[in-house]
């Protein structure tokens, strides 16, 4: 039997800083997800997990300790029911949005009734890059195919679209204090689990990468952080040969106006409408359309326009329907230009802040950041909201949820 | 048909092996010499009980004059199977000579270029002649190739990938003796002819347990692979920075090399010659055009 997909609940860690003086550093990943997965029986003890079909997690640096499927790991270290499966996806950076989209796809086919779905990410404990991968390290991938660095892409976006360092540092300072606002207003007081050690001493419950007091004139002493390897690394060159139409790259983006480094991780429960009938819970919000596509790989970062585009044509709406949009800060000109691709008022996009102040565990940032539209549109009243992030290797993904 | 390699075996069971093609001025990687090359090799294992060690070296003025470029420049895509298996063949057999048990001298006279640098790859002590006009090298990329004959192969097991790389393979620069000792590609020179094959003998008599480093057990490519995070995090600027000198120019032999040598180094060495013989067979043929 076919249902509509619900979003049932959805929390997560709070973000500790991704160096070995973060306040998450010492914790395993698989505790991160497992203190979620307590604090979900703790939340919803009607809850039988006797119906939980499957774990979804992304984890977009799957080796060592986050290797060899993270899911089923937590599923059985968390002491969840033999017959509760798990999996470890991988979309890059919105892995754990794609974990929600294919726990949604489960439920409204039919197949699965009852989907966690999240993901999760210790970036001070496994680095960035460190699971190789053909695309930057096979030489005739590379050089085929005109791979260059994220930071590359993000300056060559702010070139082509003419978006200066100024432009890139005023959306980093809007970012800073949308974050601390957020949290001292409390918004996100529902979703944010503190980290407990195993006595259940607090070790962190708040975001630690956030920089409320950053200024324009402080963010404007920052270094470009890719000019070395654009110069250096050869790969301005490389983007500059495929964009033969572009004189040179404009490196804007420092460390202050890109996404932060940091530890986290984050779950949604996702069920068909049986299910909150069978153990008494009340979905939070529909899931209306999940969508997936792609954009040019060397830019890279073009990706939710086409996404955002697709998830909009699938639920039959229209820009002007969306009352909170949601796009991953991986850098300042992705976010720039996605509003500006759309005309987005500023007032209705990342006004809880993001990852350019919080941080972006990359394989839970997309639960993280649907839950923020989950409690947006809660206390907002709004109705649609639309989250997406930028990928690598020029994806995008989309997903568009409707209070309920 | 004659085998274009005598064979001279002295007193304390030393083989000297002497190249001269009968019919051309220098020694090239024609049919003659590999039909020859592996008829020898062959003998060498049947024989390597009664043997001391091996000095290979020329008739000629030059050492090896390398690949026979009339051959090479005919190939079509159609000639793929023959020239992998032709390819595959001298490998199989310059793999016997390095892994016969005895130590084997490349004692080069003159000019060994591209094939005949790799011929003495072979090897394990190079002894150059430091005679003027003699250059050492393996200047493939310069035709548009690349070192098919196992040169990828060794140069990034003697000299790790980023110094093979960008002082051998890439540029193809062609060095004179005393540049060639420098780099390392020649372990020793001597000032007079006389001096060669004796040089050799006498490094034959000191090693006779002979065997080349990719060869013993434990042995690590020097400075590491895309498995060591050292070295991945500079690998991506490889190709980038190939690109960026490159300006876009249509020319796919330098990327081949690069391709060659790091998918090389991330396997054993037979495997590693397989993958260097197929993007040598992919230039050769013109498929990896551009």
């Amino acid at each position: 039997m076919t249902s509509e997909a619900y979003i049932y609940e959805a929390i997560r860690t709070p973000r500790g800083r991704g160096k070995a003086n973060g306040s998450l550093h010492g914790v395993k990943p698989v505790t991160l997800v497992t203190g979620l997965i307590d604090e979900l029986r703790a939340r919803h003890p009607q809850m039988d997990t006797n119906a939980i079909d499957d774990l979804v997690l992304g984890c977009v640096t799957p080796v060592g300790d986050q290797g060899a499927d993270i899911a089923k790991t937590a599923a059985i270290f968390a002491g969840l029911p033999d017959t509760v499966a798990g999996t470890q996806i991988n979309r890059f950076c919105a892995s754990a949005l794609e974990a929600v989209n294919i726990a949604a796809q489960k439920v409204r086919a039919g197949w699965d009734q009852l989907v966690i779905a999240g993901g999760v990410e210790c970036m001070s404990r496994i680095p960035m890059g460190s699971d190789g991968g053909a695309w930057a390290m096979d030489p005739e991938t590379a050089y085929d195919t005109y791979f260059v660095p994220q930071g590359i892409s993000a300056d060559l976006i702010a070139t082509t679209e003419g978006f200066t360092r100024e432009d890139v540092d005023a959306y980093a300072v809007q970012s800073q204090q949308r974050s601390a606002a957020a949290w001292s207003a409390g918004h996100f007081a529902k979703s944010v689990v503190p980290v407990k050690d195993r006595n259940g001493v607090i070790l962190l419950d708040h975001d630690e990468h956030m920089r409320p007091d950053t200024t324009l004139e402080s963010l404007g002493k920052l270094k470009p952080s890719f000019a070395g390897i654009g110069e250096m690394g050869g790969f301005d060159a490389v983007a500059l040969q495929k964009f033969h139409w572009v004189e040179k790259i404009d490196h804007v983006h420092t460390p202050g106006n890109s996404s932060g480094i940091v530890d986290g991780a984050a779950l949604v429960v996702v069920g068909s409408e049986q299910i909150g009938k069978d153990f008494g819970m009340v979905p939070r919000a529909r899931i209306v359309a999940t969508a997936v596509s792609g954009a040019d790989p060397t830019i890279m970062l073009t990706g939710p326009t086409p996404a955002t585009e697709k998830a909009l044509r699938l639920a039959g709406l229209t820009v002007d329907d969306i009352d909170v949009w949601e796009l991953n800060e991986a850098f300042a000109a992705v976010v720039l230009k996605w509003v500006k691709d759309f005309d987005l008022p500023m007032e209705k996009v990342n006004i809880n802040g993001g990852a350019i102040a919080m941080g972006h565990p990359l394989g839970a940032t997309g639960a993280m950041i649907l839950g923020t539209v989950v409690d947006e549109l809660e206390r907002s009243g709004g109705r649609y909201g639309l989250v997406t992030l930028c990928i690598g290797g020029g994806m995008g993904l989309a997903t568009i949820i409707e209070r309920v | 048909m004659t085998n274009m390699i005598a064979w001279e075996k002295d007193a304390d069971g030393i083989v000297t092996l002497t190249m001269d093609d009968p019919g051309r001025g220098a020694n090239t990687m024609n049919e003659t010499f590999q039909r020859s090359f592996t008829e020898t090799v062959e003998r060498l294992v049947a024989e390597k009980d009664e043997i001391a060690g091996v000095v290979l070296t020329s008739a000629k003025k030059t050492f090896f004059a390398g690949a026979d470029l009339n051959l090479i420049s005919k190939a079509t895509v159609a000639d793929a199977p023959e020239l992998t298996a032709q390819s595959m063949a001298f490998k199989s057999a310059t793999r016997a000579l390095e892994t016969l048990g005895k130590p084997v001298v490349a004692a080069i006279n003159g000019a060994a270029l591209g094939g005949g640098l790799e011929i003495a790859l072979a090897c394990h002590r190079r002894i150059a002649l430091d005679v003027k006009g003699s250059e050492i090298g393996l200047p493939e990329v310069s035709l548009g190739l690349l070192p098919g004959g196992g040169g990828v192969v060794r140069t990034v097991r003697m000299f790790g990938l980023q110094k093979a790389l960008m002082e051998v393979l890439l540029q193809g620069q062609r060095r004179k003796p005393a540049a060639a000792l420098e780099v390392g590609l020649v372990d020793e020179l001597v000032a007079d002819p006389a001096e060669l094959i004796p040089a050799a003998k006498a490094w034959i008599k000191a090693n006779p347990e002979a065997v080349q480093p990719w060869d013993v057990k434990g042995y690590k490519i020097p400075g590491g692979t895309p498995s060591n995070p050292k070295f991945a995090a500079m690998l991506p600027a490889f190709p980038a920075n190939l690109r960026k000198q490159l300006k876009g120019a249509p020319m796919p032999a330098p990327e081949a090399i690069m391709a060659a040598a790091v998918e090389g180094s991330q396997v054993d060495v037979d495997n590693a010659l397989r993958i260097e013989t197929q993007y040598f067979v992919s230039l050769a043929t013109g498929r990896r055009g551009s």
